[in-house]
């Protein structure tokens, strides 16, 4: 964001301030104007104040002191013994406290000294009042320094009296601020005041002949070019004032010339350029684009080429300085220069912004961080009009003549703001004439046709364009604190779910509270990291897209997996923590053929190392499959999922320890222990376990609660012993179970798997526990014999199972 | 749009914060603004934590500008919208006494279980 300085003495030449200083940041602060701080030039002055004598009488026992009652505001009251003689009641002096650091006044004045409670025959004095050499202000220290009786008592000092420089840092639409007139403007539109206009000269363009010829040769990237011709320029130094206010704004006083090019660009926003008039080629200035591989010296020192799109000005021969930000080493005025062709233009900005990025001069150029932002065309006969009127005054100069080429000028901007739109907008209602008077202040002229304004901006503007525009001018002079503050009513919305989302946070609530901690890691990742997300280096998801200008490559692909993250996560991790756990709730990007990714919400879990230290209660207890296991039932049963489709094996996960769930075809969930050589290569315990779910599917088959009451009838427990051949899963076995004892068993656990002498060679013994219950009546033996009956029944047929 | 901003700050930041609320510019919103709270550790009086100023800037905010609406398929003439955004790890930074922005990227459990 641009800043300026704003010394306050400036300002106020153009506008009258009677508020203290503290109270214009104020002001310009709340009305949009952004007033980072206010610097004071001189001594601190902490703890003075502006005080008045309410009492003087002599002191009792010295000939030469007087006692005076000091009133510094706020009720607070100190009596100081003063030799000075020219105090009067109700005389309104600077009071320094008990604390306060100000110069000494009975040396050289630049030693500081610290004020403590003293006694002075006999009677205590604290604080002191002040003469204008303990405040720095000059050498005078035969009395009290007076001030004005005007001044509010107990105000800082520093707030009413001394130098001091608003540090204001603009917004991009405001160019017009970047001077100290349209500050000025501001504080006119805020306060009520009139401006006081800087004495311009009227300049009579026409030709000049063959003394001075100006160009535009890209009429987008230069919209105005003028120039003023002055003979019998004298240079040397400019004014003390002028370089005073030089300095204060932050620039160096250089020469009478430059100083006061530079003094108009502060005060008026516009920036200028000199050129030895005698010195151009065929007398012409042009506004061109530089030509390809044209050089140009510039005045830093600096040989540069200059890139394409350089807009330069030129003279009949060669470039003399890259247009709106740095002037050409030789095209400078010099101390034999008389006749100086003053040059005074506007730029389309983003061009010259462009340029001082590519060359690196941004921050310099103070030209070019004006330029950059457009400035109004209008600027520049009120510019040239100024610094010619400065010259004349001030350098000798007299004016030969002026030319202006203006191709296109800008047409007046009007609005039409309907009056009820400002209460529909800012929810306070404003009457057409507070309206009125707020963009009148503003330098708006307002119409009114009905019930609609009809306001033309002021030409130096040029961020006003819709009636929106009008209603934020005028909400930040009525002052942004009349608008009311409501929360938003009516009538009831229609109240939409969002099941996604809510279930994205119970699942996040349910894994924190299962004592999980959530991280957040970027969703742009190094592409690189697929190819080692599986044993052999096959991609574990499709080839993402990939960002075509990345920042860096470790950034430059969304992901189509989680898994990575969580593992890069956890790597870093664990080199200072014994264990981990943890989870990661976000979009998983998966390609689609000519269109954007689809965006799949994935849950990510990850537990390796330690998941209890060792203590008093036992040694160091790694995490393992029961860990993961326990999660993934919570979460099963916490979301009411219905029985999977089980696969063993998923991608990049130990071949024996994993599995797929699906449901419906669709993959709800992969979980288990992670390849050992994956977890190698991640620097991760080869006892490592993920869990991977699919938000959108567990969403679709996640099951409604529905309460119940206990169960009516007691239950039957049958337990059973069951062969199959070895590599039978187990599943198959509990899934026939549950299928041939459908209506009556209620729950099959396993409780023991057998290999050994009583069971035959190649086959596996499975001891399990059935639970037959009815809703509708009690369970006789019969009625689980016949049940346990169809069950063996079903697993012989199906599976080749017998019982032992 | 206003009433909203105050009731976060307060709920976020305690129902007797002061609440700033000054003219902005944003090219995408039209009046704009920016929503300031006073400094909660010096209530106002200038710390490190404002850098002297007294308050903490939250966030920009304002309406949105009729060419959005326009662009998202809204016809501006019957609809009107308010919007507003302020960095959230900001926010925490603030409420938690994170000491470092950085940490919000860097997953170190070391920090992240002293969040809650």
């Amino acid at each position: 964001m641009p800043q300026i300085k704003v010394p306050v003495e400036w300002l106020r030449e153009y506008v009258d301030i009677d508020v203290p200083v503290s109270e214009l940041a104020r002001l310009l602060h709340m009305s949009g104007t952004e007033v980072d701080k206010v610097e004071r030039a001189g001594d601190p002055w902490d703890k003075v104040w502006v005080g008045r004598i309410a009492a003087l009488e002599r002191h009792p026992d010295a000939d030469k002191l007087f006692l005076a009652t000091v009133d510094y505001g706020l009720g607070r009251i100190k009596t100081v013994v003063t030799g000075a003689t020219n105090l009067v009641v109700g005389a309104v002096v600077p009071y320094a406290e008990t604390g306060a650091t100000v110069r000494d006044g009975h040396g050289d004045g630049i030693a500081m000294m610290t004020l403590e409670p003293r006694k002075m025959r006999g009677i205590l004095s604290e604080g002191m009042v002040l003469s204008a050499k303990e405040l720095g202000l000059g050498a005078d220290h035969e009395g009290i320094l007076l001030l004005d009786a005007a001044l509010p008592v107990g105000a800082a000092l520093g707030d009413v009296l001394g130098e001091s420089v608003l540090h204001i840092e603009l917004q991009p639409n405001r160019p017009d601020c970047m001077g100290i007139l349209g500050i000025a403007r501001e504080v006119a539109a805020i306060t009520g005041r009139a401006v006081h206009e800087p004495a311009v000269d009227a300049l009579e363009f026409g030709s000049l002949g063959d003394a001075l010829t100006i160009r535009i040769e890209d009429e987008t990237a230069c919209t105005r070019f003028a120039a003023a011709l002055l003979t019998g320029v004298r240079t040397g130094p400019s004014p003390e004032w002028m370089q005073r206010r030089l300095q204060a704004a932050g620039m160096r006083a250089i020469d009478v010339i430059v100083d006061i090019t530079n003094y108009v660009m502060l005060e008026l926003g516009q920036p200028l350029h000199g050129y030895d008039a005698d010195r151009l080629a065929g007398r012409t200035l042009a506004a061109r684009q530089a030509a390809i591989g044209e050089r140009l010296r510039t005045l830093d020192g600096v040989d540069r080429a200059l890139p394409a799109g350089t807009l330069v000005i030129a003279d009949g021969r060669r470039a003399l300085g890259i247009a709106g930000i740095l002037g050409g080493e030789d095209s400078e005025i010099r101390p034999d220069t008389t006749t100086v062709a003053l040059e005074c233009a506007s730029f389309e900005g983003r061009g010259i912004g462009r340029t001082a990025t590519t060359l690196g001069l941004g921050a310099q150029s103070t030209a070019s961080r004006r330029f950059a932002l457009t400035l109004s065309p209008e600027l520049v006969p009120l510019a040239l009009g100024r610094a010619v009127r400065l010259l004349r005054e001030h350098a000798g100069a007299s004016v030969a003549g002026a030319v202006d080429v203006h191709p296109q000028p800008r047409p007046v901007a009007t609005v039409r703001l309907p009056v009820a739109d400002i209460a529909r907008v800012l929810g306070v209602g404003t009457t057409a004439e507070e309206a009125t008077d707020a963009l009148s202040r503003l330098g708006f002229g307002v119409g009114r046709a009905g019930d609609v304004l009809v306001a033309t901006a002021p030409p130096l503007r040029t961020d006003i364009a819709i009636p929106e525009d009008l209603i934020e001018e005028i909400a930040r002079i009525t002052g942004y604190d009349r608008i009311p503050t409501r929360i938003p009513d009516g009538p009831l919305p229609v109240h939409e779910p969002h099941p996604l989302p809510e279930l994205r946070e119970r699942v996040r609530d349910l894994l924190v509270g299962f004592g999980l901690t959530e991280t957040v890691s970027y969703s742009l990742i190094d592409p690189a990291w697929l190819a080692q997300l599986t044993a052999d280096g096959s991609p574990i998801a499709p080839a993402p897209l990939c960002v075509q200008n990345p920042t860096s490559t470790a950034q430059s692909a969304p992901r189509p997996t989680l898994r990575a993250s969580l593992l890069d996560t956890a790597r870093h991790n664990l080199r200072h923590e014994p264990g981990i756990a943890i989870f990661e709730i976000a979009p998983a990007y998966l390609p689609r053929v000519a269109d954007l990714p689809e965006e799949r919400w994935t849950v990510a879990i990850l537990l390796a190392g330690k998941a209890e230290t060792a203590s008093w209660l036992g040694p160091d207890r790694l995490y393992g499959l029961p860990d993961a296991a326990a999660i993934m039932d919570g979460l099963t049963r916490a979301v009411r999922l219905p029985r999977p489709t089980r696969v063993p094996g998923a991608a990049g996960l130990h071949p024996g320890r994993s599995e797929t769930r699906s449901a419906d075809d669709q993959t709800l969930a992969v979980w288990g222990q992670l390849d050992p050589s994956v977890a190698a290569r991640w620097d991760l315990p080869a006892e490592s376990f993920v869990i991977e779910l699919d938000l959108a599917t567990m969403l679709s088959c996640a099951g409604r609660g529905a309460a119940s009451a206990p169960p009516r009838y007691p239950a039957a427990l049958r337990d059973l012993a069951i062969v199959v051949e070895d590599g039978q899963a187990y599943d198959d076995v509990q899934q026939a179970i549950l299928d041939a004892g459908k209506g009556l068993v209620i729950s099959v656990a396993l409780l023991d798997r057998y290999r050994g002498p009583q069971v035959a060679a190649g086959h596996t013994s499975y001891a399990v526990r059935l639970v037959f219950r009815s809703p509708d009546a009690t369970l006789t033996d019969a009625d689980v014999d016949r049940s346990v009956k169809r069950i063996t029944g079903k697993l012989l047929h199906q599976l080749g199972a017998t019982i032992r | 749009l206003k009433g909203v901003l105050y009731s976060f700050a307060r709920q976020a930041f305690g129902g007797e914060r002061q609440v700033r609320f000054r003219p902005d510019y944003f090219p995408f919103t039209e009046p704009s603004a920016e929503i300031s709270i006073d400094c909660f550790i010096c209530n106002g009086a200038g710390c490190r934590t404002c850098g002297g100023s007294g308050w903490l800037e939250m966030g920009g905010a304002g309406m949105v500008h009729p060419n959005v609406l326009r662009n998202a398929g809204y016809d501006p003439t019957r609809y009107q919208g308010f919007a507003f955004g302020c960095g959230i790890e900001r926010v925490h930074m603030l409420r938690s006494g994170t000491p470092d922005i950085r940490l919000y990227e860097q997953n170190d459990l070391r920090y992240l279980e002293t969040t809650s």
